[in-house]
């Protein structure tokens, strides 16, 4: 039996590979062509007190062409550049351009400066190039530090804004940073704070192996989410591999864990390749009810008030008449697959990260497989559990019970949090804190064996009782949230609060709507961003109590439109404008230049931060140059 | 019978790897839909995505400082000319430049076919199949008849290359 197995799991391992090989080979195409900043880098550095130099290191088959440097100070006081010295390159007649110069490998030049340079300056480097391939990258503008001072640059002007004065000023500087930072080579993420935007674009660039193997460690990740790991022993039970051999116990959960693999891939390719609105799917009170439903009914499994076990007659059905003494692998690839479905709205952030790749690239096999490797991972606790752990998890002893019950309350938190965000904020609050009260008292009852344990349990009850008190001073003073229970007393308090009540945005819900707002921005010229919003996305009304409602973000959102796009209704009208917008859901904010062109970058998927978002606004007038 | 079940547990679990692969290759087969677009060329005329159905449409994204670009012009130009009556169309999409700039390259070499010269930026990313190729100028793509995505070429064409991509769609009475 033993050996039946690993050969049938010797054939999958082959399998695997072989897939994963032939796709790597059908995307050797694009895998030739280096990024820009790979086939041509600008390095800055200071010959003396009054020599910059500027150097390239040039890739094989490729070219820079001299017409198109162009060097500036930023940040210099009065210190001006000379004219550089530019060595000789190969000249040719080009039938379009004329006589041009380009060089190849490397080129170095000096620029004379004039006056004394102080610590911050920076020196803006523009260039253009092409490759022998026959094709070009676009014209460049990094600014880069000019060395010697480095650490000094870095760390000017870094504090927060503390007055509405400094806020323009801190603006920019973050825009200068943020465009520093991405000059930089950009192997380094500014924070997560984009993070379906950065699994989307290290899906773009990885090797594929490296992805799915990403893909295969998100997924074991969310299985210790509050959503997936309360539900491993329940599963363990339910498919029965408590009571069967070792190996059987193996094939049951392995037939679970592929299904529910499987049903990630194919749900996830569905909707990918149709361009549904994942998220917004899942967030729709229709569906979020009976998950949150769901997920109290598991709770009180787990709690132990009842045994959850399928119906008997569906039971028998799916393992036929002469296994009724073991469990069968249909039901548990059944179960696996419809386990998948119920893990749905947790998952959605990864999986919105994959569909967005999916959409974009139209690579639907890359991304079936890196669902199917998130599944694979969300499903091998489990496998671990079913091999190992016949032994290891224990049927009785109170510890486990008190696990029980805290798995039990982790599930009953996930149908809070996925339930009560329908509920006004208020009713949240009280359901909370109701639920700190009654889990602070049951444990501060529960008897305790060992003085450590003691400790813990006294500094969990202790946190307990304090969000309760916290929730009921919130309750009295009115205007809580669950995440922030005496955020009613700030607002009351705070002498800004009439101007917090107007808000910098003009509300869209329609397609046209949308469109005449941008070709407003378009006809006055100013930069615009679409921040697409729905109250049904938390994210969403996390990031206009927090980050939208920063001073500093309010200010730099009233020198542009800033435009929000309501899609709570999720209209067939607005989901039209999303495709159109190949935008996945919210949240996402979109920045258009003033021109009214948007670039690939100019998008976050996702939540951000304030900061980050200064950063982009700031950079919006920066990106409106003319080539 | 144990035997049996261990044969039975590697035999499910290779069919259900095999039907999803087959599930994948028909889909990854099957060419992605062109996102839809709707822009005003330089004489003001719009083009959507809708207009080409039943055409063969060749987007060509382009810049007046790509030297490639303006090589393969004059002969999408002239390819575009001999099968018009095959109902292949050559749109001509000009990114990171001004008006004013493509203004200037079409003075020196005029095309006969319609170009994009604003808002076509935020096109390419929508057409290229990867990040890179998003950023790069030639790119040219490859809209098939009923509006699937056939090709997509990256760097500079040649006749050769630009009939070699129609082949597999042209069917008889495309290109040749």
């Amino acid at each position: 039996m033993n050996n039946a197995l690993a050969r049938s799991c010797l054939y999958l391992a082959v399998l695997l590979v072989c897939l994963s090989a032939a796709i790597t080979a059908t995307a050797a195409d694009t895998s030739t062509l280096l990024p820009v900043d790979k086939a041509f880098a600008p390095k800055v550095s200071r010959d003396g007190p009054h020599t910059l130099s500027v150097s390239w290191q040039i890739a094989d088959g490729y070219y820079l062409y001299r017409h198109a440097f162009a060097f500036a100070l930023q940040d210099a006081g009065d210190a001006r550049l000379g004219p550089p010295t530019i060595p000789e390159g190969n000249r040719h007649t080009d039938e379009y351009f004329g006589p041009v110069e380009t060089y190849r490998h490397t080129v170095h030049i000096r620029i004379p400066v004039q006056g004394d340079l102080p610590s911050t300056a920076r020196l803006a480097v523009s260039y253009q190039g092409c490759a022998d391939a026959g094709l070009c990258y676009p014209p460049q503008e990094k600014t880069r530090p000019i060395p010697d001072d480095v650490s000094a640059t870095a760390t000017a002007n870094a504090g927060p804004p503390e007055n509405a004065r400094d806020i323009t000023q801190t603006a920019r500087t973050a825009a200068r940073l943020a465009s520093r930072a991405g000059g930089e080579t950009t192997t380094t993420q500014p924070s997560n704070a984009d993070t379906t935007t950065t699994l989307a674009e290290r899906l773009a660039n990885a090797p594929h192996v490296a992805t799915l193997g990403l893909f295969l460690l998100l997924g074991l990740g969310l299985a210790f989410t509050p959503c997936i790991l309360p539900m491993i022993p329940i599963v363990a039970g339910l498919i029965g591999s408590r009571d069967v051999s070792r190996a059987r116990a193996f094939a049951l959960a392995l037939a679970y864990v592929i299904a529910m693999a499987v049903a990630y891939a194919v749900f996830g390719v569905v909707a990918g390749y149709f361009g549904a609105n994942i998220q917004a799917a899942l967030q729709r009170p229709l569906v979020l009810l009976p998950f949150a439903g769901l997920f109290l009914l598991l709770a009180g499994a787990s709690f132990g008030w009842f045994d959850f076990q399928m119906p008997g007659a569906l039971r028998a059905r799916l393992s036929g008449p002469e296994t009724t003494n073991s469990r069968s692998l249909a039901g548990a690839a059944g179960l696996g697959f419809a386990a998948a479905l119920i893990a749905g709205p947790c998952v959605a952030p990864p999986l919105a990260g994959a569909l967005l790749y999916i959409s974009t690239s139209g690579n639907i096999l890359l991304g079936g497989l890196a669902l199917f490797c998130l599944g694979l991972g969300m499903g091998l606790p489990l496998i671990a559990l079913a091999v190992f752990g016949a032994s290891v998890l224990p049927r009785t002893g109170a510890w486990m019970a008190e696990i029980r019950v805290f798995f039990g309350v982790l599930l009953l938190a996930t149908g809070f949090y996925l339930g009560l965000r329908l509920a006004p904020a208020a009713v949240a609050l009280a359901a909370w804190g109701g639920l700190a009260l009654v889990y602070g008292a049951y444990l501060s009852t529960r008897p305790v064996s060992r003085t450590s344990l003691l400790v813990s349990r006294r500094v969990a009850v202790a946190l307990l009782g304090g969000y309760v008190a916290l929730a009921m001073a919130g309750l009295a003073i009115g205007n809580g949230r669950p995440t922030a229970p005496l955020a009613g007393l700030a607002s009351t308090s705070d002498p800004t609060g009439a101007a917090a009540s107007k808000s910098p945005f003009e509300r869209v819900t329609t397609q046209a709507g949308l469109k005449r707002a941008l070709a407003r921005a378009r006809e006055t010229n100013r930069a615009a961003m679409v921040d697409v919003y729905a109250d049904w996305c938390v994210e969403c009304v996390r990031m206009k109590h927090t980050v939208f409602a920063r001073p500093a973000v309010r200010t730099a959102l009233t020198d542009i439109v800033a435009i929000e796009f309501d899609i709570t209704d999720y209209t067939a009208d607005q989901r039209q404008a999303l495709r159109a917008m190949s935008i996945f859901g919210p949240p996402t904010l979109v920045f258009y230049r003033a021109d009214g062109d948007t670039n690939p970058d100019a998008r976050v998927t996702g939540t951000i931060d304030a900061e980050t978002l200064l950063g982009r606004l700031g950079g919006l007038d920066n990106t409106a140059r003319t080539p | 019978m144990r035997r049996a079940t261990a044969y039975l547990i590697a035999l499910l679990a290779l069919a259900g790897l095999i039907a999803g692969l087959a599930w994948f290759a028909r889909i990854a087969s099957q060419p992605p839909a062109a996102p839809s677009f709707s822009l005003t060329d330089r004489a003001g005329h719009p083009h959507r995505l809708a207009d080409y159905h039943g055409d063969i449409l060749i987007m060509n994204f382009w810049a007046p400082w790509c030297a490639p670009c303006r090589r393969e012009m004059p002969m999408l130009n002239r390819f575009a000319r001999r099968h018009a009556a095959h109902g292949v169309r050559v749109l001509g999409i000009a990114v990171e430049t001004t008006p004013n700039d493509v203004a200037r390259a079409l003075a020196d070499a005029p095309v006969d076919y319609p170009i994009i010269a604003r808002g076509g930026a935020a096109l390419q990313p929508r057409y290229a199949a990867t990040e890179r190729a998003s950023r790069v100028v030639p790119l040219t793509v490859i809209v098939g008849r009923s509006g699937r995505i056939q090709s997509q070429l990256i760097g500079e064409l040649t006749e050769r290359r630009l009939r070699r991509a129609l082949a597999p769609i042209s069917g008889d009475s495309g290109a040749e």
